[in-house]
């Protein structure tokens, strides 16, 4: 009984997933912020077509989804579509990752030579030294450990 | 989600004053690595929300007690270049009741500082919005420490707080930036589980007490001559020469001057969020 609900369940979410005039054409692992959409006029075998561009934009602007939908609920152009899904999106990661490169390039924080010493110089406790030669002596070992002499 | 915190902002409003208020925003807080740079840098932030107060900081302090305690542990030589730096350079820490931020320095070496501020964010709230984490959001502006700002804040999430030191819309700010998105911070998660705090280390830290007006007279004095006081050190101890990891002699004098005189070239360049 529990099995059939659930193979119920799995058909159902399926045919969902498959009726949908979504067509997802790329998703990848970031977590999505916002969804930018935005209704386009493509023109094909002389008609023209409105199709709803859903981008699903990351953390720094970068791309996390892309899915087309065909308002006009024409089946022969929603067809097209997903017959050339690969093709569209292996167009498409060529462009996201120009874009997502271009847009910006987050790297890592850099520690700089302030910091280290600082962090040296705490973790050490060096202004904590019974005498002043302690002192000097652990702040310089910081010196020459932060410029990596 | 979204659902599961705004019960929960209802549950802890109308419960017992004696159930703490407590849970935690995540911010993606990115900035560029220095003054006209295009490379970016960012790194996770938090506002931990208590029922009196909220503390505003950056996870890297904590990554560096856990790398530095890991390392002992496993008897290994701390490498402190390595360890991952402060983007902020402080603590926050705000008392929306009597509209009270306290700063606590963290970017100093033998002294810290604090200073309390109140300062007076003049917002204009528009009626742009759009949506954050599922929330929507409105357009606000301020003005603060020689920046423009741009705020998107939630009135579904009604705590008048958000991070750095901003506060004063009515909903808690999910997003804000200067119009050169020189600073940006993005709320990219909201818990009721505080994962990782930073009481410790301003509870067993001695800050020096000080103005604003002061702090920023005696930075500036730091950043132009940082190793100030290891040379007075130096000088006063006569320890000219000291023996690197590799066992040669090294002379402190010039290895000072050298780094000195890079620390002020950071610090001419560095991306400060206060102008």
């Amino acid at each position: 009984m529990t099995k059939q609900f659930f193979l119920f369940l799995a058909l159902l979410v399926f045919s969902f997933s498959y009726c949908n005039d979504n067509i997802l054409i790329y998703k990848n692992d970031l977590k999505e912020v916002k969804i930018n959409t935005v209704v386009i006029q493509k023109k094909y075998n002389d008609k023209i077509y409105d199709l709803k561009i859903s981008v699903g934009e990351g953390f720094l602007g970068k791309v996390a989804s892309f899915s087309i939908e065909v308002l006009d609920n024409d089946s022969e152009f929603k067809n097209l579509i997903v017959n050339n899904r690969e093709k569209i999106k292996s167009n498409l990661l060529e462009i996201i990752t120009n874009s997502n490169s271009l847009q910006r390039s987050a790297i890592g924080p850099v520690l700089t030579v302030g910091n280290c010493v600082s962090n040296c110089t705490k973790t050490w406790q060096c202004y904590d030294q019974p005498t002043q030669t302690g002192t000097a002596l652990c702040a310089l070992d910081c010196v020459l450990e932060c410029a990596g002499a | 989600m979204k659902n599961t915190i705004i019960l929960f902002i209802i549950f802890i409003c109308f419960s017992s004053p004696t159930i703490a208020q407590s849970f935690v925003i995540q911010y993606d807080y990115s900035k560029h690595v220095m003054k006209d740079s295009t490379r970016i840098v960012s790194q996770n932030t938090f506002l931990n929300i208590e029922e009196n107060y909220s503390t505003f900081f950056s996870e890297a302090p904590y990554l560096a007690d856990s790398i530095m305690t890991s390392d002992e542990k496993l008897g290994k030589k701390i490498n402190f270049k390595a360890l991952p730096a402060d983007l902020l350079g402080c603590y926050i820490r705000k008392k929306l009741s009597s509209k009270e931020v306290i700063y606590y320095s963290d970017e100093f070496d033998e002294h810290e500082y604090k200073y309390i501020e109140e300062p007076k964010f003049i917002w204009k709230i528009s009626t742009e919005n759009k949506e954050i984490l599922g929330y929507k959001v409105y357009l606000a502006t301020t003005k603060y420490a020689g920046r423009n700002y741009e705020a998107y804040f939630t009135s579904e999430i009604p705590i008048q707080d958000g991070p750095y030191k901003f506060f004063g819309l009515p909903g808690l700010i999910l997003e804000i930036y200067d119009e050169k998105k020189d600073h940006h911070f993005l709320a990219v998660g909201i818990s009721k589980e505080k994962k990782i705090t930073i009481e410790d280390r301003i509870s067993k830290r001695k800050y020096i007490e000080t103005s604003k007006q002061k702090f920023i007279e005696m930075r500036k004095n730091h950043i132009q001559a940082p190793l100030k006081r290891t040379f007075e050190l130096m000088n006063s101890t006569q320890i000219y020469e000291k023996k690197d990891a590799n066992g040669n002699m090294v002379d402190m004098r010039k290895l000072l001057n050298e780094m000195q005189k890079k620390m002020i070239e950071e610090y001419k360049k560095e991306n400060r969020i206060e102008l």
